[in-house]
Protein backbone atom coordinates (compact mmCIF):
# COMPACT_ATOMS: atom_id res chain seq x y z
CA UNK A 1 0.00 0.00 0.00
CA UNK A 2 1.24 3.70 -1.16
CA UNK A 3 2.55 5.42 2.39
CA UNK A 4 1.39 8.82 2.85
CA UNK A 5 3.29 12.36 2.61
CA UNK A 6 4.22 15.10 4.41
CA UNK A 7 5.55 17.88 2.14
CA UNK A 8 8.28 20.41 3.15
CA UNK A 9 8.27 23.76 1.56
CA UNK A 10 11.62 24.32 2.75
CA UNK A 11 15.60 24.32 1.30
CA UNK A 12 16.71 20.72 1.34
CA UNK A 13 19.04 21.45 4.87
CA UNK A 14 16.38 24.06 5.88
CA UNK A 15 15.05 24.03 9.50
CA UNK A 16 11.84 21.45 8.84
CA UNK A 17 13.95 19.07 8.20
CA UNK A 18 14.22 18.44 11.75
CA UNK A 19 10.61 17.37 11.64
CA UNK A 20 11.67 14.46 9.44
CA UNK A 21 12.58 11.90 12.31
CA UNK A 22 9.03 12.48 13.99
CA UNK A 23 6.82 12.14 11.04
CA UNK A 24 8.81 9.35 9.66
CA UNK A 25 7.80 7.90 13.23
CA UNK A 26 4.56 8.31 12.50
CA UNK A 27 5.06 6.03 9.11
CA UNK A 28 4.95 9.71 6.68
CA UNK A 29 7.15 9.89 4.11
CA UNK A 30 8.50 13.18 3.89
CA UNK A 31 9.09 15.47 0.93
CA UNK A 32 10.86 18.31 0.93
CA UNK A 33 10.40 21.20 -2.54
CA UNK A 34 11.02 24.86 -2.43
CA UNK A 35 9.89 26.04 -5.64
CA UNK A 36 6.82 27.05 -6.06
CA UNK A 37 5.95 25.13 -9.66
CA UNK A 38 7.56 21.74 -7.84
CA UNK A 39 5.48 22.42 -5.26
CA UNK A 40 2.08 22.66 -6.98
CA UNK A 41 3.03 19.81 -8.87
CA UNK A 42 3.18 17.55 -6.34
CA UNK A 43 -0.10 18.93 -4.42
CA UNK A 44 -1.74 17.77 -7.50
CA UNK A 45 -0.29 14.08 -7.92
CA UNK A 46 0.11 12.76 -4.44
CA UNK A 47 -3.09 11.48 -3.63
CA UNK A 48 -2.18 10.96 -0.07
CA UNK A 49 -0.89 13.75 0.78
CA UNK A 50 -1.67 14.62 4.52
CA UNK A 51 0.06 17.76 5.02
CA UNK A 52 1.97 20.78 3.72
CA UNK A 53 4.37 22.14 6.08
CA UNK A 54 5.61 26.14 4.47
CA UNK A 55 8.95 27.71 5.16
CA UNK A 56 7.93 31.14 4.36
CA UNK A 57 11.35 32.65 3.70
CA UNK A 58 12.07 30.17 0.71
CA UNK A 59 8.92 31.05 -1.26
CA UNK A 60 9.26 32.44 -4.38
CA UNK A 61 6.50 34.33 -5.69
CA UNK A 62 3.36 35.45 -4.10
CA UNK A 63 3.48 33.63 -0.42
CA UNK A 64 -0.93 34.39 -0.50
CA UNK A 65 -1.07 32.74 -4.62
CA UNK A 66 0.77 29.53 -2.95
CA UNK A 67 -1.62 29.14 -0.49
CA UNK A 68 -4.39 29.74 -2.15
CA UNK A 69 -3.48 27.44 -4.95
CA UNK A 70 -2.98 24.32 -2.90
CA UNK A 71 -6.12 25.39 -0.69
CA UNK A 72 -8.02 25.54 -4.04
CA UNK A 73 -6.60 22.07 -5.05
CA UNK A 74 -7.07 20.58 -1.59
CA UNK A 75 -9.29 22.27 0.72
CA UNK A 76 -9.31 20.06 3.76
CA UNK A 77 -5.41 19.64 3.06
CA UNK A 78 -3.63 21.13 6.51
CA UNK A 79 -1.18 23.81 5.84
CA UNK A 80 1.20 25.21 8.97
CA UNK A 81 2.80 27.98 7.84
CA UNK A 82 6.27 29.72 9.03
CA UNK A 83 5.97 33.28 8.80
CA UNK A 84 9.55 35.36 8.79
CA UNK A 85 10.56 36.33 12.37
CA UNK A 86 11.19 40.06 11.94
CA UNK A 87 8.99 41.32 8.89
CA UNK A 88 4.82 40.94 8.72
CA UNK A 89 3.78 37.63 7.37
CA UNK A 90 3.65 37.57 3.36
CA UNK A 91 -0.11 36.16 3.81
CA UNK A 92 -2.61 38.77 4.03
CA UNK A 93 -5.26 37.19 2.10
CA UNK A 94 -5.11 33.35 2.83
CA UNK A 95 -5.53 31.97 6.57
CA UNK A 96 -3.49 28.53 6.93
CA UNK A 97 -4.57 25.47 9.61
CA UNK A 98 -1.77 27.33 11.72
CA UNK A 99 0.50 29.90 11.65
CA UNK A 100 3.96 30.28 13.83
CA UNK A 101 6.70 32.76 13.71
CA UNK A 102 10.65 32.40 13.39
CA UNK A 103 12.21 31.72 15.97
CA UNK A 104 10.44 28.23 16.36
CA UNK A 105 11.31 25.43 18.80
CA UNK A 106 11.61 21.57 17.47
CA UNK A 107 9.68 20.82 20.21
CA UNK A 108 7.07 23.35 19.63
CA UNK A 109 6.81 23.27 15.72
CA UNK A 110 6.09 19.28 16.50
CA UNK A 111 3.97 20.00 18.95
CA UNK A 112 1.60 21.95 16.20
CA UNK A 113 2.36 19.54 13.14
CA UNK A 114 0.98 16.57 15.71
CA UNK A 115 -1.89 18.14 16.80
CA UNK A 116 -3.16 19.83 13.14
CA UNK A 117 -2.37 15.96 11.91
CA UNK A 118 -4.72 14.79 14.55
CA UNK A 119 -7.57 17.09 13.68
CA UNK A 120 -6.89 16.12 10.22
CA UNK A 121 -7.11 12.00 10.44
CA UNK A 122 -9.37 12.09 13.51
CA UNK A 123 -11.77 15.34 13.86
CA UNK A 124 -12.07 16.61 17.61
CA UNK A 125 -15.90 16.43 17.63
CA UNK A 126 -15.59 12.44 16.85
CA UNK A 127 -12.58 11.95 19.12
CA UNK A 128 -14.42 13.70 22.32
CA UNK A 129 -17.19 10.88 21.81
CA UNK A 130 -14.66 8.29 21.68
CA UNK A 131 -13.05 9.38 24.67
CA UNK A 132 -16.91 10.06 26.36
CA UNK A 133 -17.64 6.73 25.53
CA UNK A 134 -14.90 4.97 27.01
CA UNK A 135 -14.79 7.10 30.02
CA UNK A 136 -18.93 6.10 30.43
CA UNK A 137 -18.23 2.94 29.79
CA UNK A 138 -15.34 2.35 32.48
CA UNK A 139 -17.61 4.11 34.77
CA UNK A 140 -20.37 1.36 35.33
CA UNK A 141 -17.02 -0.89 36.53
CA UNK A 142 -14.97 1.67 37.94
CA UNK A 143 -15.51 5.17 39.59
CA UNK A 144 -12.35 7.41 39.07
CA UNK A 145 -11.53 6.61 36.09
CA UNK A 146 -9.56 9.45 33.70
CA UNK A 147 -8.50 9.89 30.34
CA UNK A 148 -5.41 11.13 29.44
CA UNK A 149 -5.07 13.39 26.67
CA UNK A 150 -5.47 11.64 23.24
CA UNK A 151 -2.21 11.43 20.53
CA UNK A 152 -1.06 10.89 17.47
CA UNK A 153 1.18 7.39 17.19
CA UNK A 154 2.17 5.11 14.56
CA UNK A 155 0.87 2.69 12.70
CA UNK A 156 2.67 -0.18 14.99
CA UNK A 157 0.86 -0.48 18.38
CA UNK A 158 2.40 -2.10 20.65
CA UNK A 159 0.26 -5.02 22.63
CA UNK A 160 -0.49 -5.39 26.19
CA UNK A 161 -0.69 -8.84 28.01
CA UNK A 162 -4.23 -9.09 27.39
CA UNK A 163 -5.83 -7.24 24.32
CA UNK A 164 -9.51 -6.97 23.10
CA UNK A 165 -10.14 -5.64 19.43
CA UNK A 166 -13.37 -4.88 17.55
CA UNK A 167 -13.17 -4.00 14.07
CA UNK A 168 -15.91 -1.70 12.46
CA UNK A 169 -16.96 -1.17 8.98
CA UNK A 170 -19.93 1.10 7.02
CA UNK A 171 -20.05 3.46 3.88
CA UNK A 172 -18.42 6.19 5.51
CA UNK A 173 -15.52 4.43 7.96
CA UNK A 174 -13.63 1.16 8.66
CA UNK A 175 -11.44 0.58 11.44
CA UNK A 176 -11.00 -0.82 14.58
CA UNK A 177 -10.42 -0.11 18.46
CA UNK A 178 -8.63 -2.23 20.56
CA UNK A 179 -7.98 -1.76 24.14
CA UNK A 180 -5.13 -3.44 26.32
CA UNK A 181 -4.26 -4.01 30.15
CA UNK A 182 -1.92 -6.05 32.64
CA UNK A 183 -3.28 -9.11 33.50
CA UNK A 184 -3.12 -7.38 37.22
CA UNK A 185 -4.73 -4.59 36.02
CA UNK A 186 -7.83 -6.68 34.76
CA UNK A 187 -8.07 -8.26 37.85
CA UNK A 188 -8.32 -5.60 39.82
CA UNK A 189 -11.33 -3.87 37.61
CA UNK A 190 -12.85 -7.53 38.19
CA UNK A 191 -12.70 -7.78 41.40
CA UNK A 192 -14.12 -3.97 42.30
CA UNK A 193 -16.96 -5.46 40.25
CA UNK A 194 -17.47 -8.73 41.54
CA UNK A 195 -15.63 -8.85 45.02
CA UNK A 196 -14.74 -11.94 46.31
CA UNK A 197 -14.46 -13.72 42.69
CA UNK A 198 -11.33 -14.52 41.17
CA UNK A 199 -10.96 -14.11 37.55
CA UNK A 200 -9.55 -16.48 35.07
CA UNK A 201 -7.57 -15.09 32.30
CA UNK A 202 -10.58 -15.42 30.15
CA UNK A 203 -13.01 -13.58 32.80
CA UNK A 204 -10.45 -10.59 31.98
CA UNK A 205 -10.43 -10.73 28.48
CA UNK A 206 -14.09 -10.82 28.31
CA UNK A 207 -13.87 -7.43 31.02
CA UNK A 208 -11.83 -5.76 28.58
CA UNK A 209 -13.87 -7.28 25.53
CA UNK A 210 -17.13 -5.51 27.17
CA UNK A 211 -15.59 -1.96 27.59
CA UNK A 212 -14.48 -2.15 24.13
CA UNK A 213 -17.82 -3.19 23.24
CA UNK A 214 -19.43 -0.63 24.92
CA UNK A 215 -16.81 2.47 23.81
CA UNK A 216 -17.57 1.46 20.05
CA UNK A 217 -21.10 1.59 20.56
CA UNK A 218 -21.07 5.52 21.37
CA UNK A 219 -19.05 5.71 18.44
CA UNK A 220 -21.64 3.85 16.50
CA UNK A 221 -24.25 6.42 17.74
CA UNK A 222 -21.88 9.08 16.58
CA UNK A 223 -21.90 8.01 13.12
CA UNK A 224 -25.92 7.31 13.46
CA UNK A 225 -26.21 10.87 14.64
CA UNK A 226 -24.13 12.16 11.46
CA UNK A 227 -26.24 10.32 8.35
CA UNK A 228 -24.01 6.94 8.50
CA UNK A 229 -23.56 3.54 9.50
CA UNK A 230 -20.91 1.34 11.45
CA UNK A 231 -21.41 -2.17 11.38
CA UNK A 232 -19.58 -3.64 14.86
CA UNK A 233 -17.75 -7.09 14.82
CA UNK A 234 -17.64 -8.84 18.12
CA UNK A 235 -14.23 -8.47 20.36
CA UNK A 236 -11.14 -10.41 19.24
CA UNK A 237 -8.85 -11.53 21.63
CA UNK A 238 -4.91 -11.36 21.51
CA UNK A 239 -2.55 -12.40 24.63
CA UNK A 240 1.02 -10.98 23.97
CA UNK A 241 3.82 -10.86 27.16
CA UNK A 242 5.33 -8.33 25.25
CA UNK A 243 4.93 -7.53 21.29
CA UNK A 244 4.03 -5.32 19.11
CA UNK A 245 1.16 -5.64 15.84
CA UNK A 246 2.24 -3.28 12.69
CA UNK A 247 -0.58 -2.76 10.07
CA UNK A 248 0.24 -1.78 6.48
CA UNK A 249 -2.25 1.66 7.06
CA UNK A 250 -2.95 5.02 5.25
CA UNK A 251 -3.53 6.94 8.61
CA UNK A 252 -1.62 7.22 12.00
CA UNK A 253 -2.93 5.52 14.81
CA UNK A 254 -4.94 7.39 17.79
CA UNK A 255 -3.79 6.59 21.14
CA UNK A 256 -5.25 7.66 24.64
CA UNK A 257 -4.22 5.91 28.06
CA UNK A 258 -7.12 5.60 30.87
CA UNK A 259 -6.56 5.02 34.14
CA UNK A 260 -7.81 4.85 37.73
CA UNK A 261 -5.55 4.16 40.52
CA UNK A 262 -3.72 1.04 39.91
CA UNK A 263 -5.81 0.13 37.01
CA UNK A 264 -4.27 1.40 33.55
CA UNK A 265 -5.82 0.67 29.99
CA UNK A 266 -4.49 1.71 26.64
CA UNK A 267 -6.57 2.37 23.63
CA UNK A 268 -5.52 2.33 20.13
CA UNK A 269 -8.26 3.51 17.57
CA UNK A 270 -7.23 3.53 14.15
CA UNK A 271 -9.25 4.70 11.00
CA UNK A 272 -8.24 1.96 7.71
CA UNK A 273 -10.70 4.35 5.66
CA UNK A 274 -12.95 7.53 6.75
CA UNK A 275 -15.02 9.86 4.98
CA UNK A 276 -14.23 13.41 6.97
CA UNK A 277 -17.69 14.81 5.45
CA UNK A 278 -19.27 12.30 8.06
CA UNK A 279 -18.79 14.79 11.34
CA UNK A 280 -20.39 17.73 9.18
CA UNK A 281 -23.54 16.29 8.36
CA UNK A 282 -25.53 16.01 11.79
CA UNK A 283 -29.10 14.12 10.97
CA UNK A 284 -32.34 14.11 12.93
CA UNK A 285 -32.04 10.00 13.29
CA UNK A 286 -33.18 9.89 17.15
CA UNK A 287 -30.84 8.15 19.32
CA UNK A 288 -31.95 6.17 22.71
CA UNK A 289 -29.90 7.55 25.63
CA UNK A 290 -27.34 5.74 27.47
CA UNK A 291 -29.19 3.57 30.24
CA UNK A 292 -32.31 4.75 29.73
CA UNK A 293 -35.30 2.37 30.03
CA UNK A 294 -37.21 2.68 26.66
CA UNK A 295 -40.55 0.72 26.28
CA UNK A 296 -41.79 0.12 22.57
CA UNK B 1 -39.92 -7.55 44.94
CA UNK B 2 -41.52 -9.30 47.42
CA UNK B 3 -42.14 -12.11 45.51
CA UNK B 4 -43.65 -15.64 46.74
CA UNK B 5 -41.91 -17.72 44.25
CA UNK B 6 -38.65 -17.16 42.60
CA UNK B 7 -39.40 -15.98 39.01
CA UNK B 8 -36.98 -17.09 36.27
CA UNK B 9 -35.03 -15.17 33.54
CA UNK B 10 -32.95 -15.72 30.46
CA UNK B 11 -29.95 -13.46 30.00
CA UNK B 12 -28.39 -14.20 26.53
CA UNK B 13 -25.12 -12.12 25.64
CA UNK B 14 -22.20 -13.22 24.38
CA UNK B 15 -20.24 -11.06 27.02
CA UNK B 16 -19.49 -13.19 30.33
CA UNK B 17 -19.25 -10.31 31.75
CA UNK B 18 -22.64 -8.74 30.97
CA UNK B 19 -24.14 -12.19 32.10
CA UNK B 20 -22.20 -12.17 35.16
CA UNK B 21 -23.78 -8.59 35.76
CA UNK B 22 -27.18 -9.64 34.89
CA UNK B 23 -27.17 -12.76 37.00
CA UNK B 24 -26.07 -11.12 40.16
CA UNK B 25 -28.37 -8.64 39.99
CA UNK B 26 -31.23 -10.48 39.00
CA UNK B 27 -30.54 -12.88 41.80
CA UNK B 28 -30.62 -10.06 43.81
CA UNK B 29 -34.17 -9.63 42.84
CA UNK B 30 -35.21 -13.46 43.55
CA UNK B 31 -35.08 -14.49 40.07
CA UNK B 32 -33.55 -17.81 38.89
CA UNK B 33 -31.44 -17.25 36.08
CA UNK B 34 -30.63 -19.66 32.97
CA UNK B 35 -28.10 -17.89 30.80
CA UNK B 36 -27.38 -18.02 27.15
CA UNK B 37 -24.13 -16.82 24.96
CA UNK B 38 -25.81 -16.33 21.34
CA UNK B 39 -29.20 -16.25 20.10
CA UNK B 40 -29.51 -19.75 19.03
CA UNK B 41 -28.76 -20.68 22.85
CA UNK B 42 -31.79 -18.24 23.73
CA UNK B 43 -34.19 -20.06 21.42
CA UNK B 44 -32.89 -23.37 22.60
CA UNK B 45 -33.61 -22.32 26.26
CA UNK B 46 -37.01 -20.98 25.39
CA UNK B 47 -38.25 -24.17 24.17
CA UNK B 48 -36.94 -26.23 27.00
CA UNK B 49 -38.42 -23.79 29.57
CA UNK B 50 -41.33 -21.17 29.99
CA UNK B 51 -39.08 -17.78 31.91
CA UNK B 52 -41.08 -14.51 33.25
CA UNK B 53 -38.55 -12.26 31.78
CA UNK B 54 -36.02 -12.47 28.56
CA UNK B 55 -32.81 -9.84 28.72
CA UNK B 56 -30.99 -10.12 25.31
CA UNK B 57 -28.18 -8.69 23.57
CA UNK B 58 -28.46 -7.96 19.87
CA UNK B 59 -24.51 -8.25 18.50
CA UNK B 60 -23.30 -11.81 18.61
CA UNK B 61 -22.01 -14.48 17.13
CA UNK B 62 -24.08 -17.19 15.44
CA UNK B 63 -27.14 -15.81 15.85
CA UNK B 64 -28.00 -12.16 16.58
CA UNK B 65 -30.66 -11.14 19.06
CA UNK B 66 -33.41 -9.78 16.91
CA UNK B 67 -33.32 -12.81 15.26
CA UNK B 68 -33.70 -14.73 18.46
CA UNK B 69 -36.36 -12.73 19.52
CA UNK B 70 -37.99 -13.18 16.59
CA UNK B 71 -38.08 -16.66 16.63
CA UNK B 72 -39.11 -16.89 20.57
CA UNK B 73 -42.09 -15.41 19.95
CA UNK B 74 -43.10 -18.44 18.18
CA UNK B 75 -42.85 -20.60 20.93
CA UNK B 76 -46.80 -20.65 22.70
CA UNK B 77 -45.37 -19.75 26.07
CA UNK B 78 -42.87 -16.58 25.28
CA UNK B 79 -46.03 -15.25 23.34
CA UNK B 80 -45.88 -12.56 26.00
CA UNK B 81 -43.05 -12.80 28.04
CA UNK B 82 -41.60 -9.34 28.36
CA UNK B 83 -38.15 -9.66 26.27
CA UNK B 84 -35.69 -6.38 27.23
CA UNK B 85 -33.06 -5.76 24.73
CA UNK B 86 -30.10 -4.38 26.54
CA UNK B 87 -27.57 -3.71 24.16
CA UNK B 88 -24.85 -0.44 22.72
CA UNK B 89 -26.93 -0.04 19.89
CA UNK B 90 -28.89 3.19 19.81
CA UNK B 91 -30.70 3.79 17.20
CA UNK B 92 -34.04 4.46 16.96
CA UNK B 93 -34.32 2.29 13.50
CA UNK B 94 -32.91 -0.35 15.17
CA UNK B 95 -34.91 -0.14 18.54
CA UNK B 96 -37.96 -0.33 16.02
CA UNK B 97 -36.99 -3.29 14.00
CA UNK B 98 -36.56 -5.13 17.45
CA UNK B 99 -39.78 -3.76 18.29
CA UNK B 100 -41.38 -5.05 15.28
CA UNK B 101 -39.69 -8.90 16.17
CA UNK B 102 -41.75 -8.56 19.48
CA UNK B 103 -39.21 -6.69 21.88
CA UNK B 104 -41.00 -5.11 25.17
CA UNK B 105 -37.95 -2.86 25.93
CA UNK B 106 -34.84 -1.51 24.88
CA UNK B 107 -31.52 -0.57 27.21
CA UNK B 108 -28.95 1.19 26.06
CA UNK B 109 -25.15 0.01 27.82
CA UNK B 110 -23.72 0.67 29.68
CA UNK B 111 -26.94 0.35 32.30
CA UNK B 112 -27.62 0.74 35.80
CA UNK B 113 -28.71 -1.45 38.05
CA UNK B 114 -31.66 0.83 39.18
CA UNK B 115 -33.01 1.54 36.02
CA UNK B 116 -33.21 -2.00 34.90
CA UNK B 117 -34.95 -2.52 38.17
CA UNK B 118 -37.59 0.44 37.66
CA UNK B 119 -38.02 -1.60 34.12
CA UNK B 120 -38.91 -4.52 35.38
CA UNK B 121 -41.38 -2.91 37.93
CA UNK B 122 -42.83 -1.31 35.50
CA UNK B 123 -43.68 -4.39 33.28
CA UNK B 124 -44.36 -6.85 36.38
CA UNK B 125 -46.57 -3.80 36.98
CA UNK B 126 -45.26 -3.78 40.78
CA UNK B 127 -43.12 -0.65 43.01
CA UNK B 128 -43.65 2.66 42.45
CA UNK B 129 -41.04 3.11 39.11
Amino acid sequence: MARKYVLLVDDVDGPLWKLAPELKSFDFRVVVASETERVIAFVKAAPRLSMVVVNESVVDGSADSLLREIKALEPTLPVVWIANADAPSALSESVPDAMLKEPVSVAALQEVVARILREHFYPSNLVEELVRGLTSALQAFSANVVAGAPYLASSTSTLSEVNALITFSGHRAAGHLMIGCSVISGRHLFSRMFPGQEPSLPDVEDLVGEICNQALGSLKAFFVGHASTLDMGTPRFIRAESGSMRYEARRPCLGLEVRDGDIAFTVDFHFERFDPETVREETPERLIASGAFQVL
Amino acid sequence: MGCEMARSALIVDDSSTVRRQLRTFLEGQGFSVTEGANGREGIDAARGSAFDLIIVDVNMPVLDGISMIREVRRITAHQKTPIFVLTTDSAVSTAGEGKIAGATAWIVKPFKPEVLLKGIQKVFGEGNG
